[in-house]
């Protein structure tokens, strides 16, 4: 398992070491640097952050030595210069690397077999690219936001958190979901890239069909509009330049005026069409106008007759504008624009009959012929884009189900582990738990989407939910829900590239210092069940730890801080 | 009590339509008119932006639909003065039987209308019936 076990802080050539067990207790009065311990934990551990809290000045840089069972790993971060670097062995020099490369090497000892799939899966479903330190707000317990049930995660308020917490958490207890997503996903891209080349090959398809027609009337050959009719026109031109003389023995002049006569027609129709628009949703208003006067005469028949009177007038009204926006003008626009179109078709055979084409023009455009009947040759089944794009929109109706269908089944569970962890534990002599233990059917609900943790218990037949007082129970249950989750993690997750550790920021506080003996070490027991590093920090230091898992800062944490330096000269 | 209060501001104003300043005699222009003029927040259109119908209608613009007890109220008067027979209805007609004498209506609309060389009121009086139901049903 990934364990810290050093972190060192330099200073120039000077340097100061502190190592670290599976469960680090860190004790220190105030203002000795306890929260600036967990701020240079997390840079360690690559936080974009730099190190700007009060108390850690002049430190160069910081190093940490991280093992697992397996492998080790040097890192050092360098806090001017922003530089990041790595050894595999202790004698070995630091390489540089990239923060990226950082997080990576990082990672690698988190799990050396990572859920390559799990990532994917996240990465394809929330669009995302998630790295562990994405998950870190799980990782520690602030004391800024301790005891607060309404926002369990201390650090579930940062915006950086606070914008993926509920994707990291629908993932985590939707996983299943997610993972049918993600298969879904990836068959809806290969039917929308499939979709994509159909659709192309339907639009050339179609510019080739306009293509052969105006090349047609440029030639003067005779369009018919059926394939085979038309390729037979094409051969025999193209073999010999015979042409059957074209169907059209209009008058150009009439044409003309015909045509534009229905360009007018069209500009009309097309004014009455807007005019029908604007007139549907005054259609409405007056729908809702005589329902809201039927409302009134309804309530108070008395009004009946005064009301008949305007309701009389307004339908007298609605009838003469009914006609207008029931045509269907769109219909007759079309209608006369595809009369318009054979007009035009008609004007345009007549004048292509008058121009006259050398041969180079013609046997270009004979080429480009043959070429548009080569494309069409080649494809265009509507019928394959029709099913492609009932199969596109299939995908993306089950994918939007999935992501609206929750499965409870996941946070139930947790919850009920949740509050076997709390009632089940070894801690006999604590009065508020004690007292959850004797409320009928307590139990804890853990909302992973709002962070909030409420306790219920029965009054009557109901379940009621309540919020629990005493800050120090607020305080044990958020550490059981940090646990929890780590062990949700550790169970469902098993290769996931979220950091094993606890990093508790003197929690203890508001707790008697009895209750705290007890505690603890039922604390303990539970991280050492679930695998994973605890790091305490505290400001008393309980009979209840070892010896060997202490740290102490009584004397402060950075011995090189300014302060620390003048009292040491003073000395 | 609001209700009463509703219906005596509403009073004031179709007693100062159908007075001898206004002569309205159409009932669907009573019931609009008498609702354009209460819910009239401006007291006179002088630096108006568009023709004084158009600001005087715009006042039916979603108001008239989320105010149902507005007509109930106006729809009140009006019945409670026909029934006391203050004015007969026939068909869209009102005639006023009694004379409406020592009466000042206190709107702040009708009041800032009062001394105008182009009275909105006397504007959109000027529609028929059937032109005023149009301009109705286009700013309802």
């Amino acid at each position: 398992m990934f364990r810290i076990r050093e972190i060192t802080l330099y200073r120039g050539a000077i340097s100061k070491k502190y190592d670290f067990t599976d469960n680090a207790y860190i004790y220190g009065n105030n203002n000795v640097g306890k929260t600036a311990f967990t701020k240079v934990l997390d840079f360690i551990l690559g936080s974009s952050e730099e190190l700007s809290h009060d108390g850690l000045d002049n430190i160069d840089e910081v190093g940490a030595y991280i093992t697992n069972e397996k492998t080790e790993l040097w890192v050092k971060r360098n806090n001017t210069r922003g530089e990041f670097s790595y050894k595999r062995t202790e004698n070995s020099g630091y390489s540089v690397i990239s923060y990226e490369k950082y997080k990576d090497m990082i990672c690698e000892v988190i799990t050396e077999d990572i859920d390559i799939k799990a990532i994917q899966v996240y990465k394809k479903v929330f669009e995302e690219n998630p790295s562990f330190r994405s998950f870190t707000f799980m990782n520690f317990v602030d004391e800024i936001g301790q005891g607060d049930l309404g926002s369990i995660f201390t650090r579930g308020k940062e915006v950086k958190h606070l914008v993926r917490i509920r994707k990291i958490m629908d993932f985590f207890f939707n996983y299943e979901n997610a993972e049918r997503i993600y298969d879904k996903t990836l068959e809806l891209d290969s039917l929308e890239n499939e979709y994509k080349k159909s659709i192309e090959q339907l639009r050339s398809y179609e510019r080739s069909m306009e293509k052969i027609r105006d090349l047609y009337g440029e030639l003067g050959l005779d369009y018919s509009g059926d394939m085979s009719i038309d390729f037979e026109t094409f051969q025999d031109y193209r073999d010999c330049f015979d042409r059957k003389t074209t169907k059209s023995n209009g008058e150009l002049a009439y044409l003309l005026r015909a045509s534009h006569s229905l360009a007018e027609e069209i500009k009309v129709y097309r004014y009455l069409s807007k005019q029908s628009n604007i007139a549907a949703p005054r259609k409405d208003r007056t729908a809702k106008l005589l329902s809201m006067l039927g409302g009134i005469i309804a309530e108070n028949p008395k009004y009946e007759e005064e009301v008949n009177i305007i309701t009389r007038m307004i339908k007298e009204i609605k009838n003469d504008k009914i006609i207008l926006s029931l045509a269907d003008y769109e219909k007759s626009i079309q209608k006369i624009m595809s009369e318009k179109k054979k007009i035009d078709r008609e004007i345009r055979n007549l004048k292509n009959e008058a121009s006259e084409l050398n041969y180079d023009q013609t046997l270009k455009k004979l080429a480009l012929v043959e070429n548009c009947f080569a494309i069409i040759n080649s494809g265009g089944d509507i019928n394959k884009i029709k099913v492609l794009e009932e199969q596109v929109l299939k995908a993306k109706k089950e994918i939007k189900d999935l992501k609206n269908n929750y499965s409870q089944k996941a946070v139930n569970d947790f919850n009920k582990r949740l509050t076997e962890m709390y009632l089940d534990s070894a801690v006999k002599n604590v009065q508020y738990l004690n007292d959850d233990r004797n409320q009928v059917d307590f139990f804890l609900k853990f909302d992973p989407f709002s962070q909030v943790l409420v306790a219920y218990h029965k009054e009557g037949k109901a379940d009621v939910a309540f919020t629990p007082g005493s800050m120090a129970r607020h305080n044990h249950l958020q550490l059981l829900v940090y646990l929890c989750m780590l062990e949700y993690l550790h169970k469902n997750f098993k290769n996931f590239i979220c950091l094993p550790i606890l990093i508790m920021d003197s929690p203890d506080q508001p707790m008697e210092p009895e209750s705290f003996e007890e505690i603890y070490p039922s604390l303990i027991k539970v991280a050492n069940e679930i695998g994973i590093q605890t790091i305490f920090i505290s400001k008393v230091k309980p009979d209840v730890v070892e010896q060997r898992d202490l740290i102490d800062i009584r004397t402060g944490f950075n011995p090189f801080h300014k302060n620390t330096d003048d009292q040491t000269e003073r000395e | 009590m609001n209700r009463y209060i509703l219906e005596s501001e509403y009073l004031e104003i179709i007693m100062e339509l159908l007075g001898e300043k206004y002569k309205i005699n159409s009932l669907i222009k009573l019931v609009f008119m008498a609702f354009c003029i209460r819910n009239e927040k401006k007291c006179s259109y002088g630096s108006r932006k568009n023709d004084v119908i158009d600001e005087f209608f715009d006042n039916l613009n979603i108001k008239l639909l989320s105010h149902p007890n507005d007509v109930e109220a106006i729809l009140e008067v009006i019945h409670k003065m026909k029934t006391s027979g203050w004015i007969r209805i026939e068909d869209d007609d009102v005639a006023v039987l009694k004379e409406l004498k020592d009466f000042k209506c206190e709107n702040n609309f009708i009041c800032g209308c009062r001394n105008k060389n182009v009275n909105p009121i006397c504007e959109v009086n000027k529609l028929d019936s059937k032109a005023f139901t149009e301009e109705v049903l286009r700013h309802v």
